[in-house]
């Protein structure tokens, strides 16, 4: 039985860059990958930005090494990113001994291959194997082939918290001795399904999203995978791997108040940091930073601050959403975040909140808007939260903090 | 530490949500090709304004919730944990549909709400005013079992007492429409039968849902102990399914002979099940056997049903004879172990045993 949990390799592919590095290099930069949609097919396409991987499915088929056309859009991306996060680590699954599993999840999971042939799949005979790269899991046992993990898998599908939930269960089997290793994350693909979808919600920014601020008008959609991967401290002892992150904290409430919206009380929200902070074992002054789940909708942000500040009072820590770079990824977003939170953690550099200007007048949270440099960040919080009211929070740690 | 299953419902092919014994009157799907679930009156348990918007998957694991919870005789739970294979298809279908012939026009957003997978257990939250840890598993064949391995993980760490937990897949027309294209359903109708000698591809299409009230605490509702559940991902080979079969018993502190009846999952398509077959025919030789799938049909949270069916042998004390697959004699049952895979692929094991 592990007491502790170590991120040991991550990998990362979304519109700001397609592995760890660009990731970074974006980040510093202050460079959003949201722009104009070049591949997706929807009628929308002038209407909306959205963050988008410049790539064809062709090209993302190509960079995998595959050729047929059956992996759908967010299977190649979560193949890609799950073999990063593996080799990072310096993993040869085919040199250990050691119980890897794979717990993924999805939210759009084959939709953004099903919506395209929906119709003639009824009146022709092409296509019909969408029946079976329609469903969440089929992604999943594709990446678990292509990394080579038989263990174990499962996914995970709690909307936008999914990945965050992956990330959960994997620290939760680590712990329980049921597994020594996991790869954890998440994967989706833009899909015209959830860009109509979120359209009649009436919830998208036709601009760049600019999160908590006063003026937000919505959410920019992205699309991407992320996964981590998460030993025990056995594993991390045994081979001398270097340890990325400690994952302290993790902690799934439901806010019960909505199928889509969030509560004004930021229930659901509040309950998940607090159960987070207390599997970390830390007091909300020991948090250095929160990478906020910040969507840019006027529900979202003003129920997660008033969360924050029902945990955090009057000492609020420096956050930021990085939403605006990479768009609302849904299900992966949690891993995207935890990248990304690890990454600030490695570089000390608050990765900047990008639009805000004008502070909610609800309360007086001011997000960094900069890119701050040279801060010591031990603990890290990074939030996800979804339909359903499914809320969850993870807490990283800096290695020795 | 011990598992108990306090309380269950399930909404199948056999029944609607009624508690138990297994109902006399078998209802089997003579002439055609899918088992169409026995939907209740949802009005005792869902807000009639709420109904008309529901998909049949979340109207059906809602109610099924709500009875597990009457059943056991609770009100709350400390966690919500769901599997479900295809999620909510019909709300996707209908908003997916709706966005093909509108060309993305005038649409509305009610099934796109709903068309998310996890949009039971949110359900479920909402109406028990349910803060705690909620979770929904979409792994194929694993989905059900995920949701159980959690719930059994939660318990065993003490974050939670009682635990609702449950699997619901859905068919839609369309659903199984293509189901047939893609040569998964049986060309030739069901004509009775319990499908462990088929030689033809295919299964029969089902749907439904299972809940269940898991405890760390044994109750005057008690069914049964939930013993332990393993999955097994892509075995190999028969010898590895039953070398995995044999330390999972061990695990248990059991041998195969303790088994007092084994619930072999097939479905009947020839395609996929050498291997269970073969468990049939050999490994489990000697051991009372029986199946499920002749009675729910095929879909990838079934086991949730077989498991329905175990607690229901143990709450009565009989084994209804259309289960039964083999003729060995059946001893007082103790243990029934629950075998399925979805596919050759997704296998799990269940065990349930005597109090």
């Amino acid at each position: 039985m592990s007491q502790r949990v170590f991120v040991t390799g991550m990998g990362i592919m979304s519109s700001i860059g397609e592995n760890v590095e660009e990731t970074l290099k974006s980040l510093k930069a202050s460079r959003s990958g949201i722009g104009p949609i070049h591949h997706l097919k929807t009628i929308h396409k002038d209407l909306f930005v959205a963050g988008e991987i410049n790539r064809s499915l062709k090209d993302l088929r190509d960079l995998a090494g595959v050729q047929s056309d059956s992996f759908t859009r967010g299977t190649l991306l979560g193949m890609l990113a799950a073999k990063e996060a593996l080799s990072s680590s310096g993993i040869d699954l085919t040199e250990t001994t050691t119980t890897t599993g794979l717990i993924s999840s999805t939210s759009v999971a084959g939709m953004s291959r099903t919506e395209l042939y929906y119709k003639e799949l009824f009146e022709k005979n092409d296509h019909i194997d969408c029946i079976d790269t329609h469903d969440c899991g089929d992604s999943t046992s594709r990446i678990a082939e292509y990394l080579g993990i038989h263990s174990f898998l499962t996914t995970i599908s709690t909307a936008c918290s999914s990945a965050a939930n992956a990330i959960m269960l994997g620290a939760r089997m680590i712990k329980s001795g049921q597994l020594g290793r996991v790869v954890a994350g998440g994967t989706d693909a833009l899909s015209a399904f959830t860009l109509n979808g979120f359209n009649t919600l009436m919830i998208l920014d036709k601009q760049w999203c600019s999160p908590f601020d006063e003026e937000r008008r919505g959410l920019n959609l992205g699309e991407g995978a992320a996964y981590l991967v998460l030993e025990s401290e056995e594993e991390v002892k045994r081979t001398g791997k270097k340890v990325l992150a400690e994952l302290s904290g993790y902690g799934n409430a439901n806010d019960a108040y909505h199928q889509t919206a969030s509560s004004p009380e930021g229930l659901g929200a509040t309950l998940s940091i607090s159960k987070a902070l207390k599997v970390a074992g830390l007091s909300p002054s020991e948090i250095d930073y929160i990478n906020v789940h910040g969507t840019g909708t006027a529900n979202n942000d003003l129920s997660e601050g008033i969360a924050l500040i029902n945990i955090f009072a009057d000492s609020i820590p420096k956050f930021s959403s990085t939403k605006a770079f990479t768009g609302h990824t849904l299900a992966p977003a949690g891993s995207i975040e935890a990248v990304i939170s690890i990454l600030s953690m490695q570089q000390e550099t608050i990765f900047p909140n990008l639009n805000f200007s004008k502070p909610m007048k609800e309360f007086n949270l001011i997000p960094v808007t900069e890119l701050t440099e040279g801060v010591r960040l031990n603990h890290i919080l990074s939030n996800s939260f979804g339909f359903g009211g499914n809320c969850s929070s993870l807490i990283f740690s800096k290695y020795g903090a | 530490m011990n598992i108990y299953i306090n309380g269950t419902s399930a909404i199948s092919a056999q029944n609607h949500l009624d508690p138990l014994p297994f109902p006399e009157s078998v209802n089997v799907p003579i002439g055609e090709d899918h088992f169409t679930a026995q939907e209740p009156s949802y009005k005792v348990y869902i807000a009639p304004n709420l109904i008309r918007r529901m998909g049949r998957a979340i109207k059906m694991g809602v109610s099924a919730s709500m009875r597990s919870l009457a059943d056991a005789g609770i009100q709350e739970v400390d966690a919500v944990i769901c599997g479900t294979g295809i999620g909510c298809f019909e709300d996707s279908e209908k908003f997916l549909l709706t966005l093909i012939d509108n060309k993305e026009a005038l649409l509305t957003p009610t099934a796109f709400i709903q068309s998310t997978h996890n949009t039971v257990g949110a359900q479920i939250a909402l109406l028990l005013k349910c803060h705690h840890y909620n979770m929904t598993y979409v792994q194929r064949g694993f989905s059900f079992e995920s949701a159980l391995m959690d719930s059994i993980l939660m318990l065993e760490e003490g974050e939670a007492a009682n635990i609702l937990c449950g699997g619901i897949d859905e068919m839609t027309p369309g659903y199984l429409t293509l189901q047939r294209k893609a040569g998964y359903i049986k060309a030739e109708s069901y004509q009775g039968g319990q499908l462990c000698e088929e030689t033809s591809p295919g299964h029969y299409m089902g749907e439904g849902t299972a809940f269940f009230v898991l405890s760390s605490r044994q109750s005057g509702s008690t069914y049964a102990k939930l013993s332990g559940v393993e999955l097994i991902y892509k075995p190999a080979s028969t010898t590895k399914l039953e070398t995995a079969i044999s330390s999972f018993l061990l695990k248990q502190g059991l041998q195969k002979e303790d088994i007092s009846l084994v619930l072999i999952g097939n479905s009947g398509d020839i395609r996929y099940e050498q291997k269970t077959r073969a468990l049939q025919n050999s490994y489990f030789k000697e051991i009372p056997q029986g199946n499920f799938k002749h009675l729910c049909g095929e879909y990838m949270t079934n086991s949730s049903f077989g498991l329905w069916l175990a607690s229901s042998i143990f709450k009565t004390g009989k084994v209804p004879a259309i289960v039964l697959t083999n003729d060995k004699k059946l001893e007082k049952v103790k243990n029934i172990l629950i075998i399925n895979h979805f596919r050759d692929v997704e296998y799990s094991l269940i065990l349930v045993s005597q109090c």
